[in-house]
This record gives C-alpha cells, sequence and structure tokens, in this order.
C-alpha cells in the first residue's frame, strides 16, 4: 500500500491535434497540501478537468490509493470523495447561494421534494465560518467574485471532499480573505484531506504547501519538498526556455509618442492606469489573467468607456466611444478570440479581409468585386498568407495563418496604433515567428503597437518596453529592456495589492 | 419591506391594481362578477399555453409551435369525441395531454438531443402541426351541437360557482410553481437555462433536461387544445393562430428572462391577470378594440424595458461590490 492517495502516470490528453497534457506524473500524498504552479497554459486547468472526469484522458494510469480509477463524467469522481474549485467560477449566476452549493446533492423530504428550509440552514451552517456577509438567500451572481469563491468553497466542504483541488482560489482574494482562506485550508488537511493548490503565488506556496509541483507546456517539470526551494529554482523551473532565435531582429526606429493613456479608470475593472506607446513601438501589457489587461485596450479600442481619465492621440485628447471612433482616428484592434470576433468563417478569405473597409469599393452603388480581391490579395501577400485560395473560407487555414487574415484585415484600413491581443496565442512555435516577424514590419512602417501578452518569454523577445498589470493597477514599468528578466516581470505582476507603482 | 419594494412583482400587482381601476372607471359594467368571470374564462387557455412556453423559455429555448399544436391536439379530439359520443370527457382529457406531450417530445428531441437551434426547429414543426390538423380535420369546422356534454363540461361546468376551466388552470399553475421550487426535474430547467457549461459541470445532462421541458410544455398545449375546443364549441384547423406570441409575451411580462434561467410562476401568474384585463377591458371600451393589438405590444416593449433596468442596476451592484476589491 502506497502512501499516496492519488497518483496520475504519464497521462496525455489532446484536444484535436494539440497537447494540453504531455505525459504529465503526480502524487499527492494522504493529508497534504500539494502546491501545482506553472505558467499560464502550462496545462494545470487542463490536469484538474481530468482528475475531475469533466475531459478523459486520452492515455495513462490514474489510481486512487492504489487502484486503477477511470471517470466517464464528474459525478464519477464526486462520489469517489474528489472536488473541485474552479478557477472561472462554474456557478449557476441566476440561481441563489444555496442551490449553488446544493447543486447535484439538493436535501429533499421522504416525498422526494426539496426541502429548501433544511437547504438554506444547512448552507448558513457552511457559509458562516468563511464569510458573515453572504446571504444564502441571495442569487449568486450579485456576489462578488470573492464571494463567489467562499461559496465555491463552501460547495466543496458540503461534499464531504477526500481530495480537495483548489485553482487560484486566492487570485481574486482580498489580503484578510488569503489569511482566512489559509486557515480553512489548513483546518481542512488538518482532518485529513488532501488538497491540491494551484497558485501562481509563491506566499501561498510557503504559507501552505509541503511538496510543490511544476508543468510547463504541457508537460512535467518536476516535485520539490517546499523547504529547501527558492524563488529562483521555481522561477526556473516554470519559464526557463532558450529564448536564442525565436524571436526577429527588432529593426523599427522610435519616434514620437502616438498615444498617451492618462490615469483612465472603471470601476470594478481598473484604476488610475497610465502609459503611452510612440511611433514603431512595441509596448507589452503583461500581466496574469484577469489583470485588466484586455478591458483596458477595450477601452482604447471604444468598447468600453472609461469612468475618468483620458486618452490622447498625437497630444490631442481623444473621446472613443466606440470602434468606430478608434477606427476612424486610426486604432485597431486584434481581438484575443480570433474565431468569434475576429474572422467570419461563413466567408471566404478575401471578403474577410475587406470586411472593414468594403465602402472603398463601391462604385455607383455596386461593390467592385475585383477592385476587392486584388486588394485582398496584395494585403495577404504583405503579411506573407499561406493559403491555396482566397475564396476558401479562413476555417481552411492554419491558426497561425488565421491570425494572419484578422491582421490583413487590420491593415486594410490606414492605422497609426494597433492593439494586439495575445496575438500568439494557440499558434505553434513557427507561425509565431512570422507573427513576430510581421510585428516588426509594422513597427518599421510607423505604427504603434501595443501587445497584450501573457507569455513571458515572449513579451521579452518582441516588446520594447513593459508594462505590468495586477488586479486591474500598474504594478511595474520597464522602459528599457536592458537587464530585465522574467523574475523581475513575474514578480511585478505577483505584487500584492497597494504596491508600489 | 425594502425587499418588496424592489421585486419586480410587486410593481406587476400594481399595474395590475391600476388598469383595474381604469377599466372600473372607464367601463363600470365590467365589475359585474360575472364579466370577471367570463375574463378568466376565456383567458385560461392562454394560462396552461404560458405555463408551458414558461418551461421552455427557461431552458434558453422558444416553442413557437405551440399554437399549431393546439389545433392539431384539438381537432384530434374533438373529431374523435363527435364520432364516439359516449365516449366520456376524461378519455379526450388524457387523450389530449398525451398527444401534445409526444407533440412536445418531438421538438424536444430536435432540440435537445440533434441540438438543433429552437426557433428554426419549431418553426417547422409549427407548419407540420398546422398541416396535420388540417388533414385531420378535412378542412372541417366542428360547432356547439357536435360536442357531447361530458366533453364540454371539462371546460364550462361550474364547480365552487367558477368554470372548471378556470380550476384547471389554477391548479396547473399551482402544480407547475411547486414543481420549479421543488423537485430536482424543476430545478434542473433551471440550471440549464443560467449557465449551460456549469450544469455539464455539475453532471446535468442538458439534453435530457431540454427535452422533458419540451415534453412538459407539449402536455399542457395538448391539454389546452382539448380545453379549448370544449370551451368555445368549436374546432377547426386555424384555431388558435398567434396563442404561441400571446404566450410568450406572458412570460416576458411576468419576468421570464428570454435567454433562461430566470422567471418564477407567480410572475407569470400575474402576468395572465395583466393580460387579461388589459385585452378585456380594451375590447369593452367602444371604438377602442382597435387598438387592442397595439396596446398589447406596447405593454411588451414595457416590460421588456423593466426588466432591462432591474438587470442594469444589479450587474451594477455586483460592480461595485467588485470595484471594493480592487
Amino acid at each position: 500500500m502506497s502512501d499516496y492517495i492519488l497518483e496520475l502516470n504519464d497521462v496525455v490528453k489532446t484536444f484535436g491535434g494539440v497537447r494540453a497534457l504531455n505525459g504529465v506524473h503526480f502524487q499527492l500524498k494522504k493529508g497534504e497540501i500539494h502546491a501545482l504552479m506553472g505558467e499560464n497554459g502550462a496545462g494545470k486547468s487542463t490536469f484538474i478537468k481530468v482528475i475531475t472526469g469533466v475531459h478523459q484522458p486520452d492515455s495513462g494510469l490514474m489510481t486512487l490509493e492504489g487502484e486503477k480509477i477511470t471517470f466517464r463524467n464528474t459525478s464519477d469522481s464526486a462520489k469517489m470523495g474528489i472536488a473541485a474549485i474552479y478557477q472561472h467560477v462554474t456557478s449557476f449566476p441566476d440561481l441563489t447561494v444555496t442551490e449553488n452549493i446544493f447543486m447535484g446533492q439538493e436535501i429533499k423530504n421522504k416525498f422526494g421534494v426539496y426541502d429548501w428550509k433544511a437547504m438554506h440552514q444547512r448552507a448558513k451552517e457552511l457559509i458562516e465560518p468563511l464569510s458573515k456577509e453572504i446571504d444564502v438567500k441571495k442569487p449568486m451572481g450579485t456576489l462578488s467574485v470573492a464571494a463567489q469563491q467562499l461559496v465555491e468553497i463552501a460547495k466543496a466542504l458540503s461534499r464531504d471532499a477526500r481530495i480537495l483541488i483548489m485553482d487560484e482560489p486566492t487570485a481574486s482574494l482580498t489580503r484578510n480573505e488569503c489569511l482566512e482562506l489559509y486557515r480553512i485550508t489548513k483546518e481542512l488537511r488538518d482532518k485529513g484531506v488532501s488538497i491540491i493548490f494551484i497558485t501562481h503565488r509563491f506566499e501561498d506556496m510557503y504559507e501552505l504547501a509541503s511538496r510543490v509541483t511544476v508543468f510547463r507546456d504541457s508537460t512535467y517539470v518536476g516535485t520539490w519538498d517546499v523547504d529547501g526551494i527558492t524563488n529562483q529554482d521555481l522561477v526556473k523551473a516554470m519559464v526557463g526556455r532558450e529564448l536564442t532565435a525565436m524571436y526577429p531582429e527588432k529593426t523599427a526606429k522610435i519616434g514620437d509618442v502616438v498615444l498617451e493613456v492618462d490615469n483612465i479608470s472603471k470601476e470594478g475593472y481598473f484604476k488610475n492606469i497610465s502609459f503611452n506607446v510612440r511611433r514603431g513601438e512595441i509596448l507589452a501589457l503583461t500581466g496574469l489573467v484577469g489583470a485588466g489587461r484586455t478591458e483596458v485596450c477595450q477601452t482604447i479600442y471604444g468598447i468600453m468607456t472609461p469612468d475618468t481619465g483620458e486618452i490622447r492621440l498625437e497630444g490631442q485628447k481623444v473621446n472613443i466611444k466606440s470602434p468606430i471612433d478608434a477606427l476612424k482616428l486610426g486604432i485597431g484592434l486584434l481581438p484575443e478570440n480570433r474565431q468569434t470576433e475576429g474572422l467570419v468563417n461563413e466567408l471566404p478569405i478575401y471578403q474577410n479581409v475587406s470586411s472593414a473597409t468594403m465602402n472603398q469599393f463601391v462604385k455607383k452603388g455596386q461593390l467592385d468585386v475585383d477592385a476587392e480581391m486584388e486588394n485582398a490579395i496584395a494585403l495577404c501577400k504583405k503579411i506573407q498568407l499561406k493559403a491555396n485560395d482566397i475564396t476558401a473560407p479562413p476555417s481552411s487555414l492554419s491558426g497561425g495563418n488565421q491570425q494572419k487574415v484578422v491582421v490583413a484585415k487590420m491593415l486594410s484600413s490606414e492605422q497609426k496604433v494597433l492593439i494586439m491581443d495575445e496575438p500568439t496565442k494557440g499558434i505553434d512555435v513557427g507561425a509565431k515567428y512570422s507573427i513576430y516577424e510581421i510585428m516588426n514590419d509594422l513597427a518599421c512602417r510607423g505604427y504603434a503597437i501595443i501587445m497584450v501578452s501573457s507569455e513571458m518569454p515572449e513579451v521579452l523577445g518582441v516588446a520594447d518596453r513593459i508594462v505590468v498589470l495586477k488586479g486591474g493597477r500598474v504594478t511595474g514599468q520597464f522602459d528599457s529592456m536592458d537587464n530585465v528578466t522574467q523574475e523581475m516581470i513575474l514578480e511585478a505582476s505577483l505584487k500584492e495589492k497597494g504596491g508600489d507603482k | 419591506m425594502k425587499n418588496l419594494l424592489k421585486s419586480r412583482n410587486t410593481g406587476l400587482i400594481v399595474v395590475l391594481i391600476l388598469l383595474l381601476i381604469v377599466a372600473g372607471i372607464v367601463t363600470p359594467t365590467m365589475f359585474g362578477v360575472q364579466s370577471l368571470i367570463s375574463m378568466l374564462q376565456n383567458n385560461s387557455v392562454y394560462a396552461l399555453l404560458a405555463v408551458g412556453e414558461m418551461c421552455v423559455i427557461l431552458t434558453g429555448g422558444i416553442d413557437i409551435s405551440i399554437a399549431s399544436q393546439l389545433a392539431f391536439v384539438g381537432i384530434v379530439c374533438t373529431s374523435l369525441s363527435c364520432s364516439n359520443p359516449t365516449v366520456p370527457g376524461i378519455v379526450f382529457v388524457l387523450l389530449g395531454l398525451v398527444l401534445g406531450a409526444l407533440c412536445g417530445g418531438l421538438n424536444g428531441f430536435l432540440v435537445g438531443k440533434l441540438k438543433m437551434v429552437p426557433m428554426i426547429c419549431t418553426l417547422g414543426t409549427m407548419y407540420i402541426f398546422r398541416g396535420l390538423a388540417f388533414v385531420v380535420s378535412g378542412g372541417e369546422w366542428w360547432f356547439a351541437v357536435a360536442y357531447s356534454d361530458t366533453y364540454r363540461n371539462w371546460a364550462i361546468a361550474r364547480v365552487l360557482g367558477l368554470p372548471a376551466i378556470i380550476w384547471i388552470a389554477i391548479i396547473v399553475m399551482i402544480i407547475a410553481g411547486f414543481f420549479q421550487s421543488y423537485t430536482t426535474a424543476g430545478r434542473r430547467i433551471y440550471a440549464i437555462g443560467t449557465s449551460r457549461e456549469s450544469a455539464a459541470v455539475a453532471g446535468v445532462n442538458e439534453g435530457t433536461v431540454t427535452l422533458y421541458a419540451y415534453i412538459i410544455c407539449g402536455a399542457l398545449t395538448g391539454l389546452a387544445g382539448m380545453l379549448y375546443t370544449a370551451n368555445y364549441a368549436i374546432g377547426y384547423y386555424g384555431m388558435a393562430e398567434g396563442f404561441e406570441m400571446t404566450a410568450i409575451a406572458i412570460c416576458v411580462l411576468g419576468g421570464v428572462s428570454i435567454t433562461g434561467g430566470k422567471g418564477r410562476m407567480d410572475g407569470v401568474a400575474i402576468g395572465v391577470l395583466i393580460m387579461a384585463v388589459v385585452t378585456y377591458f380594451i375590447s369593452m371600451i367602444p371604438g377602442m378594440s382597435v387598438w387592442q393589438k397595439a396596446l398589447q405590444g406596447a405593454i411588451i416593449i414595457v416590460a421588456v424595458a423593466i426588466n432591462y433596468f432591474t438587470e442594469r442596476s444589479a450587474a451594477k451592484q455586483a460592480l461595485k461590490e467588485r470595484g471594493a476589491l480592487i
């Protein structure tokens, strides 16, 4: 009999050709808190979903107390005493707190009818030790994210879990709530619950965990005892990639300031954000997922409007109320979800390219398809699109080439500022290089580029300057790329609230 | 008290009372007990349809085939009853429920299991059921004389002073309200309507839940079909045209979110009453009956606007709470 309650060996999970887990290992001891760390996209979330039965692994062995297990769905894993608190809270916003807690295990009376009184009572008992503020009869959606997180914890507690998986539970909690969570987590451990604690914060790990496992690029890097490991060791394990030759050499000349963002705030999203970007410059906006980067970009592009603060373009104050305003002023956005926001998959590639500028090709009330096509071909050449047939839909292309179509669409109108939200997300390494080349080329032609990215090597390899956000605030700015290391960026993106700016 | 003021239903009740007062002043004749009863009697079919439609809308779907289902089931019950006048009415009530459930089951299978878009799928079945109604009726019309008393009594017989159809509508609404709040099946309908993704993670079989929501809708529609013919003593393939829109309108008015997951039985019950008073009261005012449809439409727009603003203020509140974190 091993002293491991849960073991995973050589687990592989692919999604349509992309390896989300590439032969990972994991061993959880009985009654330990085991930290799981790694960058965004390292495969942690997929890993949990395999353990809880949301996804089924393609291959590999999973054992619970020495016995081989396979889960077809989440109720299978729940029966074995495995509960998970997901990072993106998987709740029912319109249903009450009570109902969220008891979803799937409702208390019924002897007629099989819901006993709301008993459920509210029990929910209150579960919630009260965590927070006295939460009204269990309120709809989940009216609670703050932190409160919703606590409800998720209460839900897991209600299931008497033997193994509890917590996916970045502290990411949106305040300092005091974190301390409270630490206390609760330790109490659970002392009661014999084995906990997998996924986190980006070293503090969480030192405070709670006895061992730590690191994933990188969907693979297993290693497991260490927390005593005797240093920040440097961990960061190296998390990000240790070779940077040589993955990025083109920068050749653009940097000119005057084009766009200035001055102290903009939006309640609930970000506060006091200031930065600027110059002609020919690539500014990286980085930080962890949920730091407010996308929202800041959406504000510059007019999808959201700021509560306070101003945006200046070439020294002039501008009032951008919608994407139409932004485009007129010469600000373009390459959205993060190219499938849903960037491309129309039902239309041929050339129409996708010209969709923003179709009016240019209208002559005497009629669309000049030849001119439209010619223009699209010219743009596709510019970005070296590899397509056999531009009358085919973009879904016929690889991810990298799809992204190029979106870039071509942006280039079809005159722009001064390009915002690229995770431009290389989900693209393989080779295609990434050509996207970087395009960015470099655009910078040379005088575009000011704001790149949102979570990938630190990319940020270091491509950007001229870096702004780091955390929890809706600027927590770090690097104006010169000399001597900037991944550790420094990571540190800034993990900085506690109220840290120096 | 604060909660009572904030509640959407309180607003609806105030509107209902105001409408009744205005109606009482403008058309005093309406305030006879008998005319109020006949108002309720004529709107009981809408109540049944609205309850069924509500179950579907709560899943995030929609069923626009219900008026055709009503006509089809109504015609089948009518023609069978007319050729077999000795068969007691209860048989046709059960037949209506079963046949309706089958019609709903077809929609539910197409939407829940084959993942068709509800609007398009039920647009198709809307024509199918209306066509079947025509085939079964052979274009024929049935009138009062053709109906047996045991058939008609299911709608018009007085029980404790009220026509049976009103009692049936009330009982169905009470059972539905109970079903929606106190049974697993009922709560699952809300769960998949509020978040399909979360429901999947929680181990809820979304397709099956969708299927039975449409079956419930169909069964209630079938019941309404039998009762419609019993109430009005008339049956033809074109009957109840446009009723699906009224049922949807009642749901929206009653606070059922068209995107699913939100809405309560009490709200829908008040919605039925408001719609009843508006249509009935308008048709009483001389020269106003031409305005009936336009006014119904205006009420729906106002209801949607109210939904929008109450939801937005709730979202703002949530953002404020989040803002405290940053």
